[in-house]
């Protein structure tokens, strides 16, 4: 399997603190990786680097072979990353349409938004209302279909399953499972360690911004560590 | 520290020694009353010019300091105290009477004389400073002998007054307004309008609303421009009447073709009086056309020079002493001044604008 | 005769009231997506109406080529709008985007030093003195009018108001339609996730400066066309009255700073007719504090629930 992104040693932090030190991660095609961790380890900011909003101060990002590190934002989405931010951060002044628009700005890809219909039906039902008047669990499908409209070879999910009810949280993983089938690589950082570990090939655990554990999704299920403190158990 | 002191007091003597007269000139230098600041410049430079090219006042050179108080009632003092710190024998202006009023304080206080050759306040003589003098006139005097006008020659009943809200312009139409009411007119109009305003559209569509026969502007000439334009423009049609602020040719750069047939109250035409035939003369060689200013400035300079020469002292005392007992023989013609440090005969008339050019009115009806 | 001059009072107020629109939105497009307020606007506005009087004066005496008094209007207010975007795209790049990560106030600071650089610089560049609109040019849109049931109204104000409408007919299709304004409106909202659509960020700031101060522009031009001269100093005042109504209207909302222009338009002029122009700025800014009392978000500025 080929490796699609590639992260080597990165640091990162905001002023004085560093946050993570020196992650080292690979994705490969057609993969979905989770990022399991408690709050505070670093994983929002973890995505945050790799889409270049955080400065990367030590190590490298690779993506396709090519440096992606410290690139202006814009352009790693042009190199085929996007994500669905925590807190889903969908523009609430403009229209369901208008976001979806928004996603394709580097793709141009305004026919994407008919399949998007298709896999969330109620956004066609919404697109003409502002963004800020959706409920979350349809913010949440609006802000993945955002991400999705770039055409991203990669796809970062922060949360997704957040605050949503538990039927939207199971059918959302669903459009998560069935969007990777559909060829996008994703690298999905989740709470929900079990609804998480149950559609991921592979995982990390992240522990105070250093990568503490990485395995199969399986046998993280069956980790002692991981069963005690992610999954309840 | 002593030896800071004795180099300061080497330096003050070394300053004082240096054998030259220095007269200040404050006047707006920038902005949009500069011109007319200009003219006055120029004016006391010739002034000085002409002393030096005698051989100066005993052997000294006469020196112009120039002040630039931007028209600003605020930058006046600071002027003023900027002029005496160089050690000036006295000064010639301002030219707003919002100018002069605060600044005059100052030079009273370190006791420098001062003539304005165009601030016409009441309240520049009036407060019995005795270094104050003015070689222009009063706007009591301005405003009732545009009123008269107005009354007496143009027949006017309806009558809006307009003001800049400054010293001098408040001061010339409240002094206007005050002749109309005691002669049983009262005006239609009477309203200010902020100094920096541009824009007179909505005061002149309630000016129109009034339907004036005449109105009046107590204001200067930066103001007066547009004023006029927008004015013609609103079809307001009646004339209007103005004092010395508004006699200025940037009024007619400004208003072109509508400031014809203005009226405005102002000192004696020069080109009409023998005495001011040399300066004339020697300022169109020098300067070119001559602003109405130019000359007050001159015959100001020339007031404080004389008294410096004549009085063979640079002390005021000596100085104001002369210039209140001494009958003057200026470019404008023989001039003696009151008590208060006004001119002894005022002669207001009447100008109007005709064919671009500033005409006395008399002359124009011909 | 009394209902027709109140009538053409309010023409006047709301031509002078397009005119504060058109400056308002540069403050209020910068503040929606930068929250910060640009106080050198009211100086590229001045900038503007000298570019206009430059261009003029080169279409006159430069060039043989004679393209009609409408040609040589529409000529110089491009030229005024290019000038100016300029100015604005350079003042962005030059004094705020280094600052963008520093103190809230540094570009505050920076901005009040911008101003009083471009007032000084074409103070001296060009002249301390007022300067007049070509008359030659202003003239004949003020000898043409129209009268209605006895109401004047000269062609310029006509004029004014059509272009100043058009302008903003022109900014609220690009805003809604054009994948560009969208963008902005994006940035405004958030830029983070902005830059995470893969949208570049610094470069729509850029062009919202460029298009703000293109439009001040033309509103300077506009203005001497009007009154018939221009300063290096008439940025303050029609600075200060265009962030009052853009306040008015609610800073940060584009309808509303129009809205706000054309009320402080009519309550400044009719203040001026009823009163006296010594008291416009007492109920202009009376109506300011009454507004921010009782909507302190301003007219159309609203609490839009922004659900997380």
């Amino acid at each position: 399997m080929k490796t699609l992104l590639q992260l080597d040693d990165v640091h990162t932090g905001y002023g004085l603190t560093e946050i993570l030190h020196g992650v080292s991660l690979t994705v490969n095609d057609g993969e979905i990786v989770t990022v399991l961790g408690a709050n505070g380890a670093g994983k929002s900011t973890l995505l945050m680097t790799i889409c270049g909003v955080n400065p990367t101060r030590e190590g490298d990002i690779l993506f396709d072979g090519q440096s992606i590190a410290n690139r202006p934002a814009h352009e790693i989405v042009r190199a085929g990353i996007s994500q669905s931010p925590e807190g889903r951060r969908i523009f609430p002044r403009l229209t369901v349409r208008e976001n979806l628009e928004m996603g394709a700005y580097q793709s141009g890809r305004l026919d994407n938004l008919d399949r998007m219909f298709t896999f969330f039906p109620i956004l066609k039902e919404r697109q003409k209302q502002l963004g800020g008047t959706l409920s979350g669990g349809e913010q949440q499908m609006l802000a993945i279909a955002r991400a999705l409209m770039a055409c991203p070879r990669l796809l970062l999910l922060d949360e997704p399953s957040l605050g949503l009810a538990p039927l939207i949280v199971i059918k959302i993983f669903e459009i998560i499972r069935e969007i990777n089938q559909a060829g996008t690589a994703i690298l999905l950082v989740e709470q929900n360690a079990n609804m998480a570990l149950h559609i991921a090939h592979r995982g990390y655990v992240l522990e105070t911004g250093r990568i503490v554990l990485a395995d199969t999704a399986p046998n993280l299920v069956n980790n002692d560590q991981v069963k005690k403190s992610y999954l309840g158990a | 520290m002593k030896t800071l002191w004795i180099f300061v007091i080497c330096l003050a003597l070394i300053t004082s020694a240096k054998a030259e007269i220095r007269l200040g000139v404050a006047a707006p230098l920038t902005g949009t009353q500069a011109k007319i600041g200009t003219d006055m410049v120029q004016g006391a430079e010739m002034a000085a010019a002409e002393w030096n090219a005698r051989g100066g006042i005993r052997g000294e050179k006469v020196v112009i300091v120039k002040g630039d108080d931007e028209a600003s009632p605020k930058q006046a003092p600071v002027v003023a105290r900027d002029l005496i710190g160089k050690k000036v024998v006295g000064v010639v202006g301002h030219f707003n009477s919002g100018c002069t009023i605060p600044a005059s304080e100052i030079y009273d206080e370190s006791q420098v004389v001062m003539v304005t050759p165009a601030s016409t306040n009441p309240l520049v003589t009036d407060r019995g400073y005795q270094g104050v003098f003015r070689v222009c006139g009063r706007d009591d005097q301005q405003g009732s002998v545009g009123a008269k006008f107005a009354l007496e020659t143009l027949k006017a009943k309806r009558i809006a007054i307009l003001h800049d809200k400054t010293t001098y312009g408040q001061g010339l139409a409240d002094e206007f307004k005050k002749y109309l009411e005691k002669h049983g007119v009262k005006p239609v109009y009477y309203a200010g309008v902020p100094k920096e305003e541009l824009d007179f559209r909505a005061i002149i569509s309630a000016i129109k609303q009034t339907q004036p026969e005449l109105w009046y502007f107590g204001g200067i000439y930066d103001q007066g421009g547009p004023l006029l334009k927008q004015a013609k423009q609103a079809g307001l049609t009646a004339p209007l009447m103005s004092g010395d602020g508004l006699i200025d040719t940037a009024l007619i750069q400004t208003a072109g073709v509508d400031a014809e047939g203005t009226l405005l109250t102002f000192g004696p035409d020069p080109e009409k009086r023998p005495t001011a035939k040399a300066f004339l003369d020697n300022y169109h060689k020098q300067y070119g056309q001559h602003g109405p200013y130019a000359i007050y400035g001159y015959d100001a300079a020339n007031i404080i020079l004389h008294a410096v020469e004549k009085s063979g002292s640079t002390k005021y005392r000596d100085i104001t002493k002369y210039i209140h007992n001494t009958e003057f023989q200026t470019a404008m013609g023989p001039l003696k001044f009151d008590a208060k440090g006004d001119i002894t005969d005022t002669y207001y008339v009447l100008w109007t604008v005709k064919d671009g050019k500033f005409v006395l009115y008399d002359e124009a009806k011909k | 005769m009394n209902g027709a001059v109140e009538l053409e009072t309010i023409i006047g107020g709301i031509s002078r009231g397009a005119i504060y629109a058109l400056i308002a939105l540069g403050y209020t497009m910068v503040y929606g997506i930068l929250g910060m307020i640009n106080f050198a606007h009211g100086e590229i506005y001045m900038v503007g109406s000298f570019a206009a009087i430059v261009t003029l004066a080169i279409l006159t005496t430069l060039t043989s080529a004679s393209f009609g008094l409408a040609g040589c209007l529409v000529l110089s207010m491009g030229a005024a709008m290019l000038v100016a975007a300029a100015f604005g795209f350079t003042n962005e790049r030059i004094a705020y985007r280094p600052l963008r990560r520093s103190h809230a106030l540094a570009p505050l600071i920076s901005a009040i030093g911008v101003s009083t650089f471009l007032q000084n610089f074409v103070m001296n560049a060009q002249t301390k003195d007022k300067v007049d609109f070509p008359r030659a040019f202003s003239d004949p849109l003020w000898e043409r009018k129209l009268e209605i049931v006895g109401v004047h109204v000269a062609l310029i104000q006509l004029i004014v108001l059509a272009m100043a409408v058009g302008l903003m007919v022109l900014l609220h299709l690009f805003i809604t339609r054009s994948r560009t304004g969208k963008a902005m409106r994006a940035c405004s909202q958030d830029k983070t996730m902005a830059a995470l659509v893969g949208i570049p960020v610094d470069r729509v700031i850029s062009l919202t400066f460029a298009v703000g101060s293109a439009l001040a522009a033309a509103a300077g031009m506009m203005f001497t066309m009007y009154n018939g001269q221009t300063r290096f100093d008439v940025g303050y005042t029609a600075g200060v009255t265009a962030f009052t109504a853009a306040v008015l209207g609610g800073i940060g909302n584009i309808p509303g700073a129009m809205l706000g222009g054309f009320v402080i338009g009519l309550v400044e002029d009719l203040t001026a007719y009823h009163l006296g122009a010594d008291w416009k700025y007492v109920a202009v800014f009376a109506l300011l504090i009454t507004v921010l009392i009782v909507r302190p978000r301003g007219l159309l500025g609203e609490r839009v629930a922004d659900k997380v």
